[in-house]
């Protein structure tokens, strides 16, 4: 047998062409693709469904062997984690509140005012090079193509295909997802030096943002932040005074922690599963280089976003110079857990205003 | 070639559905090492290995692009890639003298490994790249082994769905 036969490379070049035809019009947006895709998925739903029921008892007998040791420490890991966090909530809670009614006085829309479609993941991803998911409604609840998809920790996506009864969610891990995303940086500038005032005004000037009393050692004289209502001060609280520790007034000893908020605008996007995100700087500006480890990062929002502004992604894991370039490479561990089984999630029905007003 | 097509269709067609409705949800939730292993493929390098090459081809390009429906990956791309996958298994196969299943089952594997390689090649050629990563060493050897393992099944599965029977199919390796 030839093994380069006319009839062979007749076969090799028309699967070729009809393949980058095909990648050609699906990447360019084709309405008949579309229609092929979602014809396709409704066939393949009852086989769907009854590979599901006859799979269930093997995947839990599976997850069974496989998982059960995981499960139980993970259990107890949560367990704890909660008795945290519901101190935490509380807290969050009436922050929440104010931030809405700051939000509604000044007539802005926050994550919350938008309408959600809660949903459940069907199919996890079938390749080992696309982090996808399936989840179960479609374009007849509403969903369309680009928007964000949350859980309980933040964004865990976007909407990239929808069909009437379905639609395949792209993961923030998966290296083709990119969003436009902002790091709020809290700094606090360092001590400056205390500066002797007339013992008898006894108090320093309060800044316009968050201060930070605290102890500090001057000319071997310790002294400390002090109202005289409340006696030491907390870490917030109203305007200290400084007073020795014989209680007379003689130095402001109080060092001034100024909490400033830097906001840094990037395009976030994914590194595949076990590696962080990647938040690359647009241009390198004075404020990229005072980023820190620890730092929140959200969606930026703006005109024609896939999201509105504010969404939590994660936090800032590691900061790093990139080759060739001033600007800064930051790692952000996303906030919602991607690694294990994603059961339920939110799709945010916020349509981009893409006409500018 | 028009009645192998329409033959091989409408016995891929079904086979397809089921291996591809097994794959997006037996397989997703059981993962080898974070691997998702890969029936699909498995099943294209096995019609190759079956079929001989051009019918290897031509059968793994119809189930990579059932695959590319399904999980919303850019149509034609697992397509061409999957039809490379049956186009080595069933082409190293035609150069071994006498047909043995195990045989099969080897270059099965040898066209699932290829198949699984030029997944992230392929992208990276349309522009997504960041696939090319040290994950690969653990991804195609998990996914080639799992190939082996269904290739006592596949291959004759294969065959029957490209409409080859077996007296023919050891006739391909007659010089």
């Amino acid at each position: 047998m030839a093994i380069y036969s006319m009839g062979r490379r007749r076969v090799i070049l028309l699967l070729v062409l009809t393949s980058i035809l095909l990648i050609t019009l699906d990447q360019r947006g084709n309405a008949l693709i579309d229609r092929s895709r979602s014809v396709f998925s409704l066939i393949l739903e009852p086989f769907d469904a009854a590979a599901r029921t006859i799979s269930l008892p093997v995947e839990n007998a599976w997850n069974g062997i496989t998982d059960y040791d995981d499960l139980r420490r993970e259990n107890e890991s949560l367990r704890a984690q909660i008795d945290v966090q519901r101190g935490a909530e509380i807290e969050a809670r009436a922050a929440l509140l104010e931030f809405e009614e700051l939000l509604t006085l000044n007539r802005l829309l926050g994550t919350g005012s938008y309408p959600t479609v809660t949903v459940r993941v069907q199919g996890e991803r079938a390749s080992n090079f696309q982090y996808t998911v399936e989840i179960d409604k479609g374009s007849t609840d509403g969903i369309a193509v680009g928007m964000p998809v949350v859980n309980g920790a933040g964004l865990v996506g976007k909407i990239t295909r929808v069909h009437p009864n379905s639609a395949i969610v792209l993961l923030v891990l998966d290296p083709d997802f990119s969003i436009g995303a902002k790091v709020l940086t809290r700094v606090d500038p360092a001590p400056t030096p205390s500066l002797p005032i007339s013992p008898t005004s006894g108090t320093t000037p309060q800044s316009t943002t968050t201060i930070e009393p605290t102890a500090t050692t001057l000319a071997n004289t310790t002294t400390t932040a002090f109202d005289p209502v409340r006696g030491p001060l907390d870490p917030v609280g109203p305007p200290p005074t400084a007073t020795t520790s014989t209680g007379v007034p003689l130095y402001t000893t109080t060092t001034q922690f100024v909490t400033e908020i830097i906001r840094e605008t990037g395009t976030l996007s994914g590194q595949g599963e076990g590696r962080p995100l990647v938040l690359r700087f647009i241009e390198d500006s004075s404020t990229s280089g005072r980023v820190k480890v620890g730092s929140s990062v959200q969606t930026a929002g703006g005109i024609a976003a896939i999201a509105p502004a504010g969404l939590p992604i994660g936090v800032v894991s590691a900061v790093r110079e990139q080759t060739g370039s001033r600007a800064l490479v930051v790692e952000v561990e996303p906030a919602a857990d991607l690694s294990s089984t994603l059961s339920f999630l939110s799709v945010l029905l916020y349509v981009p205003n893409t006409s500018g007003g | 070639m028009r009645a192998f097509l329409a033959g091989a269709l409408i016995r891929l067609f079904p086979v397809g559905l089921c291996v591809l409705a097994l794959q997006r949800t037996v397989l997703t939730e059981m993962p080898v090492f974070g691997v998702v292993m890969q029936l699909v493929l498995a099943l294209a390098a096995a019609a190759g290995a079956g079929a001989g090459p051009e019918r290897g081809a031509v059968g793994g390009f119809t189930l990579g692009l059932m695959y590319d429906l399904a999980t919303g990956s850019p149509l034609g791309l697992t397509a061409i890639v999957y039809a490379l996958a049956g186009f080595v298994a069933g082409y190293v196969f035609t150069l071994t003298r006498t047909p043995q299943w195990w045989l099969a089952s080897i270059f099965t594997t040898i066209g699932a490994a290829v198949g699984e390689t030029a997944l992230p090649a392929a992208r990276t050629l349309i522009g997504q790249d960041g696939w090319f990563t040290s994950r690969l060493f653990t991804i195609v050897p998990v996914v080639s082994a799992f190939a082996l393992v269904m290739s006592p099944l596949f291959v004759p599965l294969g065959r029957w769905c490209m409409c080859v029977k077996k007296p023919k199919w050891k006739a391909m390796h007659e010089v």
